[in-house]
């Protein structure tokens, strides 16, 4: 979680000083309401889901351990072509 | 998987038995033995990580050089440990070779462009492209890829 917390991550644009509960909140509520973004190889286990959350984009990643999936990071899209890929995702433009 | 089983495993790992641990582990399918380990490695319901697990690996790498166990490090801690500082270039690092050791396995130039996906990019833009350039000669439907060249829209 310490990682995920990381000034680079960019959830200071979403919530004010980066907080671990609310940041917390974000990813659990991504993980049940997001949209898949495809991510890394899908035969290996990993996929991810992003949202719109205070008008920015979350993505949070997940893989398999031991047969359970888990959250191995997360982040607020800031490269813009990769945030341009989510949105066209979000607004389910082809 | 018994919690049990579980438990045998992780008393030979913290003892540093790794040809004991070897021997249990040789015989099952590849998958199933990186579970184990990344489970070992990762306890999600405890939230407690074991960095012995990548020594171990390591050790295997040893005896013989191979891709596949690479690749295995490189998702230990590009994924699973990756709340250590460092592992992500850690990962990076055994991905990159298990590239060099297997160049046609497309899974695994799909795998890299991870590392440029994450906030930190230790992959950088043009070394992420080439890699997607690579990946949609064999593997048009590649949606990663697709992704990865729309930042040549973006460049410059």
């Amino acid at each position: 979680m310490i990682k995920i917390l990381n000034v680079g991550h960019g959830w200071g644009k979403v919530v004010a000083n980066g907080a671990e509960t609310e940041v917390r909140s974000i990813m659990s509520k991504v993980l049940q309401e997001g949209v898949e973004m495809p991510y890394g190889n899908v035969a290996m286990g990993s996929g991810s889901k992003i949202m719109t959350y205070n008008g920015e984009i979350v993505q949070v990643v997940t893989n398999q351990v031991g047969g359970k999936t888990v959250v191995s990071n997360a982040w607020v899209i800031t490269d813009p072509a990769y945030k341009w890929q989510a949105l066209k995702i979000l607004s389910n433009i082809k | 998987m018994f919690k049990e089983d579980i438990e045998g495993f992780r008393v030979l790992l913290n003892e540093l038995s790794f040809s004991k641990l070897e021997d249990s582990l040789m015989g099952k399918p590849f998958s199933e033995m990186e579970d184990i380990l990344y489970r070992l490695a990762y306890n999600p319901e405890t939230d407690e990580s074991n960095l012995l697990v990548y020594t171990f690996l390591q050790q295997t790498l040893y005896k013989k050089e191979t891709s596949i166990i690479h690749l295995s490090i490189s998702r230990l801690m590009g994924f699973i440990l990756n709340h250590i500082d460092k592992a992500e270039s850690i990962g990076l690092f055994h991905g990159l070779r298990a590239a060099e050791l297997d160049p046609d396995n497309l899974d695994i130039k799909e795998y890299l462009i991870y590392y440029n996906h994450i906030p930190e990019k230790l992959l950088n833009d043009d070394d992420a492209i080439k890699l997607a350039l690579e990946v949609i000669k064999l593997r048009p439907e590649s949606k990663v890829a697709h992704i990865t060249l729309s930042k040549t829209n973006f460049s410059h």
